[in-house]
C-alpha cells in the first residue's frame, strides 16, 4: 500500500458523490474545451489568412453596401507594376436549397481571377478550365459536397437570400480538395446577368479581394487604395483579410468573445461545485484526519493529501471531458455546423486537463488548509 | 530515572474570555514498563493528561519529559515526528479508516517510514498475529466485530514498535467478553513486550489489569496506588 492507494480508496468512499463531483468538473471542462477549440480555430484561420497576402476592399461604411464592379479596373490600374497579382470581386448570394435553412456560404466570384486570388485552394488547370467554360459553373468545398451528397456534374438549384431572391441553377464543375469549410462559389457574370434580367441593375460587389505580390505591396495597398477613392462617391476601406473576417464575425454578435467568456465562467462553476463537495467530504472526515495526525502524519502531509485528492478528482473530470472528444476528433472527420471540421488541438487538450486539475486544486485549497490547521486534541475531544 | 516525568503541569483551556483550568500543577513519574490506569470522574483531566503525554497538546505551564524528549519545548513538526516513532494511540471508538482493510489500517503508520514494502508487510502480519487477527487481514472494519476492530487498532498502535501505548477508554464501547480480551491483550503487551501503557478508564474492573492506578479529581492527583492496594478496594 502507498499513500496513493489511500488517496484512491478515499475517492471510492462515497461513489455517488465522487461520480457527481467528477461530472460536475467534466461537463464544464467539456464546454471549456469546445469553446477554446472554436476560438483557437478562428484565431488560426485569421492568422493563416494574413499569410496569403490578400487585402479586402469594400465600401467605407459597411461591406454590406455594394460597390460598382468597375472599381476592379481602377484598382488594377492604380498599382505599380508587379504589385498586384490579381483582383477578385465577390458578391454575397446567401443561397439556400428550397425548403431548407441556409447551412453554407455561397458567393459569386470572378471566373478569371478566382483561382489566382485563392491560390491555397490549389484549383487544377482542368478544374479552372471547366469553371471558365460552363456558364452556370460552381465549385464547392469537399465538406459541403459530402454534407449535401453532391458530386461533380450534379445540377443544384439555389435561391438567393437577398432581394430579388433569384432562383438560379448551377452545375458543379469541381470539388477542389483544398477548399475549406462549407463554401459554394459560382461565376459573377452569371449572377450579374441574372440580376440584370430580373431588375435591370447589375450585381453590386461586396468585396474586391486584392492578391498582392509581397508584404510591401500589401502595405502599399492598405493605404493607396483608400487614398485614391477618398472623397469620391465610392469611398473604400482596405483591410487585412484577418481584420475583415474578425469584423465580419463580430457583425453577427461577438460570439467568439462570448464563447470564450462562457467557457471561462463555466470553469468557475466547476470550482464552486467541487469546492462544496470537497468541504463536505472534509467535514465528514475531520475525525479521521485527527487520527492520521495522531499517528504522526504532519500537517504538511495532510494538506498535500487533501490537495492531491482534489487534483485527482479534477484530472479524472478532465480526462472524461477531453478524452472522448479528443479521440473522436482525431480519429474521425468530426464537424459541427458552420465551423466545419473540428480537431481538438493537443495544446487545448493539455490546457483543459491542466485547468481541470487546477479546478480540483482550488476546490481543495480551503479544505486542505483547514485540515492542516486542525487542532488534534480538540478534534479528538469532539468525537471521543 | 523515570521514563515519563511531569513537573507542575497546568492546562487551561480558553473559550472566548472564559478560562477553564483542567490540570492544576500535576507532577507524576512513570517508569518504563509500567501499566498505569488513569481514573477519575468526567472532566477530571484524564484525557487531557493522556494527550499531553502523547504530545497531542501542550501544557499551559510545567514540563513534560518522555524518555529523552522534553515535549513542551518541541515545535509541532518535531512532536509529530516523535509521536510516529514513540507513541501508539488506542481510542475508544477504534477510529479505523473504513475504506481500508485491517492490514491496510495497520500499515498506515508505516507509510511515514522509509521501508521496503516487503518489510512493511512482515511487520503488519506480525502485529496482526500478536492481536490474533492474522486471518482477518483482508476484512474491512465493517466486516469485523467491535472487539476485533479494537484489536486491529491495537495492532496499528503496535506496528511501529513504540515504547509507549496510550489508550483512551479502550473498552468503553465493547461488550464484557470483548473488553476482557482487549484487556488481556494489553496486559500481555505490558508483561511480554515491556510496553509502557497508560490507559484512561472509568471501569475499576478494567483498571484492575493495570499495575498502578492514578486517580484524578479536578485536575489534581487524588490517589496513586499500586495494583495490590487497588485490588483490595475493588
Amino acid at each position: 500500500m502507498t499513500r496513493t492507494t489511500v488517496l484512491i480508496k478515499n475517492l471510492t468512499r462515497n461513489r455517488l458523490r465522487t461520480t457527481l463531483t467528477v461530472l460536475a468538473i467534466a461537463l464544464p471542462m467539456f464546454v471549456f474545451t469546445m469553446a477554446r477549440t472554436m476560438v483557437e480555430q478562428v484565431h488560426e484561420m485569421l492568422a493563416e489568412s494574413d499569410l496569403k497576402l490578400r487585402v479586402a476592399v469594400h465600401q467605407k461604411l459597411s461591406f454590406t453596401s455594394p460597390l460598382p464592379q468597375r472599381i476592379r479596373e481602377e484598382i488594377e490600374g492604380l498599382a505599380p507594376e508587379g504589385y498586384i497579382t490579381a483582383v477578385c470581386r465577390t458578391s454575397w448570394f446567401g443561397g439556400r436549397i428550397e425548403g431548407k435553412p441556409a447551412a453554407f456560404a455561397s458567393m459569386a466570384v470572378d471566373r478569371d481571377t478566382f483561382a489566382k486570388v485563392y491560390a491555397e485552394f490549389e484549383i487544377t488547370p482542368a478544374e479552372n478550365e471547366r469553371f471558365q467554360e460552363e456558364r452556370r459553373a460552381a465549385m464547392v468545398s469537399p465538406e459541403l459536397a459530402k454534407s449535401q451528397n453532391w458530386k461533380v456534374g450534379d445540377r443544384v438549384t439555389l435561391t438567393g437570400s437577398l432581394p430579388p431572391n433569384p432562383k438560379m441553377e448551377f452545375v458543379i464543375v469541381a470539388i477542389p480538395p483544398k477548399m475549406s469549410r462549407q463554401w459554394f462559389y459560382f461565376a459573377m457574370d452569371y449572377y450579374d446577368e441574372t440580376l440584370r434580367k430580373l431588375t435591370g441593375s447589375p450585381a453590386g460587389v461586396n468585396n474586391f479581394w486584392v492578391k498582392c505580390s509581397s508584404p510591401e505591396a500589401r502595405q502599399w495597398a492598405l493605404t493607396a487604395i483608400d487614398k485614391h477613392f477618398a472623397s469620391s462617391e465610392n469611398e473604400t476601406r482596405t483591410e487585412l483579410e484577418s481584420t475583415f473576417f474578425a469584423q465580419f464575425m463580430k457583425s453577427g454578435g461577438d460570439w467568439v468573445g462570448l464563447t470564450w467568456n462562457v467557457g471561462r465562467l463555466i470553469v468557475l462553476v466547476a470550482v464552486a461545485v467541487a469546492f462544496n463537495t470537497m468541504s463536505m467530504s472534509f467535514r465528514e472526515r475531520t475525525r479521521e484526519i485527527a487520527v492520521l495526525r495522531t499517528l504522526g502524519f504532519s500537517a504538511g502531509k495532510i494538506v498535500r493529501m487533501v490537495l492531491s485528492e482534489g487534483v485527482l478528482l479534477g484530472l479524472i473530470g478532465g480526462l472524461i471531458a477531453v478524452g472522448p472528444i479528443y479521440a473522436l476528433t482525431h480519429l474521425t472527420e468530426f464537424s459541427i455546423p458552420r465551423m466545419g471540421t473540428m480537431q481538438i488541438p493537443n495544446q487545448t487538450a493539455a490546457i483543459a486537463l491542466a485547468v481541470a486539475c487546477l479546478c480540483g486544486l482550488l476546490a481543495a485549497l480551503v479544505p486542505a488548509l483547514m485540515a492542516g490547521r486542525l487542532k488534534v486534541a480538540t478534534a479528538l475531544r469532539k468525537v471521543v | 530515572m523515570a521514563y515519563i516525568e511531569l513537573q507542575g503541569v497546568h492546562k487551561v483551556y480558553r473559550k472566548r474570555n472564559l478560562e477553564v483550568p483542567v490540570l492544576a500543577g500535576l507532577s507524576i513519574s512513570i517508569q518504563a514498563g509500567e501499566f498505569v490506569a488513569l481514573m477519575g470522574p468526567s472532566g477530571s483531566g484524564k484525557t487531557t493528561l493522556l494527550n499531553l503525554i502523547g504530545g497531542l497538546d501542550s501544557p499551559t505551564r510545567g514540563t513534560i519529559r518522555v524518555g529523552d524528549a522534553q515535549l513542551e519545548q518541541m515545535p509541532e513538526r518535531e512532536l509529530t515526528a516523535w509521536r510516529s516513532q514513540h507513541v501508539g494511540f488506542i481510542f475508544q471508538m477504534y477510529h479505523l479508516l473504513p475504506v481500508l482493510t485491517a492490514a491496510q489500517n495497520v500499515e498506515l503508520p508505516l507509510l511515514l517510514f522509509k521501508m521496503a514494502a516487503s518489510e512493511r508487510r512482515e511487520r503488519v502480519q506480525l502485529a496482526l498475529s500478536v492481536v490474533g487477527l492474522e486471518d482477518r487481514s483482508d476484512h474491512r472494519p465493517s466486516q469485523l466485530s467491535g472487539g476485533q476492530e479494537q484489536r486491529v487498532a491495537i495492532a496499528r498502535a503496535l506496528v511501529t514498535d513504540p515504547q509507549m501505548l496510550l489508550a483512551d477508554e479502550p473498552t468503553g464501547d465493547l461488550d464484557a467478553t470483548s473488553a476482557a480480551s482487549v484487556l488481556h491483550l494489553l496486559e500481555r503487551l505490558n508483561s511480554e513486550f515491556n510496553k509502557t501503557i497508560i490507559m484512561v478508564t472509568h471501569d475499576p474492573k478494567a483498571a484492575s489489569h493495570a499495575t498502578r492506578q492514578l486517580h484524578l479529581e479536578k485536575g489534581e492527583l487524588f490517589a496513586d496506588k499500586p495494583r495490590e492496594a487497588a485490588m483490595v478496594e475493588y
